[in-house]
């Protein structure tokens, strides 16, 4: 499966007029929540969905979301489209899509043990999200400029330079340009 | 425990968790703390073992693995930063190459001498000569190395920079430094060696007999974070390279060499062009030259982050198709063809309020050499005025003198000679006659570093109390000082990193093994 449409990376239910609200509760939260509980048996996914599962101290959904328990991220999509307004991109930890989707930890990691597991290899996306050709295509018209394809060659597209996982992504271009780019 | 330091006296050492775990025995106790210079002990054991200790990942770093490599040496190739290639990577793929067929081709006629003179002019003979030579000899063929070696592309026209008596730049056809750096990496790989990135160099260990012996690195360093990541030591049984780059990106270490170069001053390097590799370089006796020579690039903009697109009109079109303008006297004031440092001294001397002009022509010609021209006036970086009127409108140029000034221009290129600044005119020299005119502000930003660590031309750095070689210890690239003198010539660094990588990498790998 490749997966380069713009209907990709993103997407959690909540609701329509708390979303801002709620995703910066996202952002600037601190879960206190053991991670290392996902790892054992088990997808994490299985317990993504049901938010208060980890963020234990505050109310990630608004109190009039539907029960997201269970859901993936195609059914959040159905609410939340990532072209519209609705989507959000840049609003959650891309490990979270990941696990929506039903890829965990191991799907990446190639184990589910903490302790050895280490960095995925670019070439890990590109199983999923296909060559850096048809990423740049994917992003061609991307303004000010393609983020997937500059002068600098491969070496400044390993998708982690960018793209975080667990924790928010990040603008690398920024560091040298004033590029502004709106990042899953 | 007893364990010989640098000075060669005996040091008692102490075992601290703080400074790490395993092999690294601690450090000597001085009174400024455990940071504080003082050069590292040697370890009980390593972690690790190669011949060649290669720092750095930059155009000097990857020929010195390369060569090494080829001569049958083991290379750890270390790069602090999350991505290879430093400064090389995103530099703008111009080489000097002085009497190649190109140019043979072209009719131009050129030499290493006629290159070395140029290099020793901008260098206000400040340059140490034989480095300045050794780069120049070798210009013909670390380019035919770069062809038949690494298969390099560079595109047919050759460029004609600032201070260069002729045309005699090559151009990657990619536009970029990266079209050598990702040539370098794929040849690399094919050689079993791939940059492991995040790796700091925090220690160079030099024994008490003098020989650098080998490196303590930080692995899995974060570089916003100059003590994170997990000590580990690497034995170089032959030698150790450090091809660090220079401190453009490090205001505290430019401020010390000269007080003006604040922070508040933008840079075109990148983020991980710091001091701390030179540092502990100087920290084992190695010793610093010339660092006070630090070049800013004339041709950058206030109008953008960093390099940015300016240079690639300014310096690409205006200087040779364009003029430079002082806003308050609507006059040129320096020839635009003249070396970097005449240059951001003249732009600095305007008190910053200068602009880098072409008319309709100009921007045409820009436009068919690729310049990201629309890109530019979206950006606002360039602007277009329909008259010479307006332009002179909105950077308050004095209209008349203005109009003078291009008029004595326009003569001048009738005349063959330019008789304001004696600039080179180009064969296909054109007038300044149509609107619409198209303008750049300038700023100059701090861009190169002349200064470092002072090496012969065997690129061994050279002891800060005998002046001898260290054993054990090349330095090449922009690490290294001396080559250019006071200003390096545009296109001359990328030849340079170049030819003394790769000598660097022969010379180490030919070094008997220390134990
Ligand atoms: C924007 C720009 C454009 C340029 N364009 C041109 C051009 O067209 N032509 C030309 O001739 N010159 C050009 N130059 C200059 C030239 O690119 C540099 O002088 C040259 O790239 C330096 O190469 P290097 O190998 O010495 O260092 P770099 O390429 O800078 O590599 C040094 C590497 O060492 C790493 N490093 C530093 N400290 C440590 C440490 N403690 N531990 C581990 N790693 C460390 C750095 O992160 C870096 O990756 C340009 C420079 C810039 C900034
Ligand atoms: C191979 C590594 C990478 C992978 C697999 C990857 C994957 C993706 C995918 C799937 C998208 C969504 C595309 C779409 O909307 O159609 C995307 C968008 C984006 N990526 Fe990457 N990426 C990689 C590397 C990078 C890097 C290195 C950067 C930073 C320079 C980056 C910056 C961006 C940005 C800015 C967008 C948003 C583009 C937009 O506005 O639509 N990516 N990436
Ligand atoms: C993946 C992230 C990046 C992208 C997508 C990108 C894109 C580009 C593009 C499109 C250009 C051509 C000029 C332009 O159109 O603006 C350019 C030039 C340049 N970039 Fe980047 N860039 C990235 C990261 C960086 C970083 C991190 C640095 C600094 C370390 C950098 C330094 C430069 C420089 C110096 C130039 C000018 C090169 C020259 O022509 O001399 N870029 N970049």
């Amino acid at each position: 499966m490749r997966i380069i449409g713009k209907a990709s990376l993103v997407g959690v239910a909540v609701s329509v007029t708390a979303m801002f609200v709620a995703s910066e509760a996202l952002h600037s939260q601190e879960t206190g929540f053991d991670h290392s509980s996902l790892m054992g048996d088990g997808p994490a996914s299985s317990v993504l969905g049901d938010c208060v599962t980890c963020h234990t101290d505050a109310s990630v959904l608004p109190d009039a979301h539907v029960p997201a328990t269970g859901m993936s991220l195609t059914e959040c999509r159905a609410c939340h489209s990532p072209e519209t307004t609705l989507s959000l991109r840049g609003t959650m930890p891309l490990d979270h899509s990941h696990a929506l989707a039903g890829v965990g930890c191991a799907s990446c990691h190639g184990n589910d043990d903490a302790a050895t597991m280490s960095e995925p290899a670019t070439q890990v996306c590109q199983a999923c999200h296909g060559s850096l050709d048809e990423l740049a295509a994917a992003t061609a018209d991307v303004m000010p400029t393609n983020p997937h394809s500059s002068p600098h060659g491969a070496p400044y597209t390993e998708c982690s330079l960018c793209h975080m996982q667990h924790e928010p992504s990040q603008n690398f271009c920024a560091s040298c340009h004033d590029f502004e780019f709106d990042l899953p | 425990m007893g364990t010989s330091d640098n000075s060669g006296k005996t040091t008692h050492m102490t075992r601290r968790a703080l400074l790490g775990t395993g092999a690294i025995a601690g450090v000597a106790a001085t009174l400024g703390g455990p940071g504080a210079a003082a050069p590292r002990a040697m370890p009980d054991s390593w972690d690790e073992e190669v011949d060649v200790v290669v720092i750095g990942s930059g155009f000097a770093g990857l020929a010195a693995a390369h060569e090494a490599q080829k001569a049958g040496a083991s290379v750890a190739l270390l790069e602090k930063m999350q991505v290879p290639g430093g400064n090389s990577i995103i530099n703008g793929g111009v080489m000097a190459v002085a009497g190649s067929d190109q140019q043979a081709e072209m009719g131009i006629e050129d030499s290493a001498d006629v290159m070395l003179a140029d290099m020793l002019k901008a260098g206000l003979d400040l340059n140490h000569v034989a480095l300045a030579r050794t780069v120049a000899e070798h210009s013909v063929d670390v380019y035919r190395w770069t062809v038949d070696e690494l298969e390099v592309e560079y595109k047919d026209r050759l460029t004609h920079m600032g201070g260069h008596a002729v045309p005699r730049a090559y151009s990657t056809s990619n536009g970029s430094g990266s079209g050598i750096i990702v040539q370098q990496l794929a040849k690399l790989k094919e050689l079993g060696i791939e940059p492991r990135t995040r790796t700091l160099l925090k220690h160079i260990i030099r024994d008490g007999d003098g020989r650098v012996k080998g490196v303590e690195v930080r692995e899995k360093h974060a570089f916003r974070d100059p003590e994170s990541g997990d000590p580990r030591t690497i034995k170089a049984r032959k030698a150790v390279i450090l091809a660090t780059g220079g401190f453009g990106n490090d205001p505290a270490f430019r401020m010390m060499q000269d007080p003006r170069l604040t922070d508040e001053l933008d840079t075109t390097n990148q983020p991980g062009a710091t001091s701390e590799a030179l540092r502990e370089a100087i920290n084992i006796g190695g010793i610093l030259i010339q660092p006070s020579w630090i070049q800013l690039g004339p041709w950058t903009s206030p109008d953008e982050k960093g390099m940015g697109m300016a240079p690639s009109f300014v310096q690409g079109t205006t200087a040779s198709y364009g003029v430079w303008i002082n806003t308050e006297t609507g006059e040129r004031f320096v020839n635009e063809l003249a070396d970097r440092k005449i240059r951001a001294d003249a732009i600095i001397a305007t008190g910053n309020k200068a602009i880098a002009i072409a008319d309709a022509t100009g921007f045409k010609y820009a436009k068919g050499r690729g310049t990201k021209v629309d890109r530019m006036l979206e950006a606002g970086v360039l602007t277009e005025y329909a008259t010479l009127e307006d332009m002179a409108a909105a950077h308050d140029v004095p209209l008349e003198p203005l109009k003078a000034t291009i008029k004595r221009f326009n003569t001048s290129v009738d005349a063959g000679e330019d008789s304001d600044m004696g600039r080179y005119l180009q064969a296909d020299q054109f007038k300044l006659v149509d609107g619409p005119y198209y303008a750049v502000r300038l700023l100059p930003k701090v861009h190169h570093t002349m200064g470092g660590i002072g090496i012969n031309a065997e690129t061994q750095a050279l002891d800060v109390v005998t002046g001898d070689p260290i054993s054990g210890l090349y330095v090449a690239g922009e690490a290294a000082g001396g080559v250019h003198g006071a200003s390096r010539l545009g296109s001359c660094a990328t030849t340079e990193c170049l030819v003394f990588g790769r000598i660097a990498g022969q010379n180490a790998a030919a070094e008997e093994n220390w134990g």
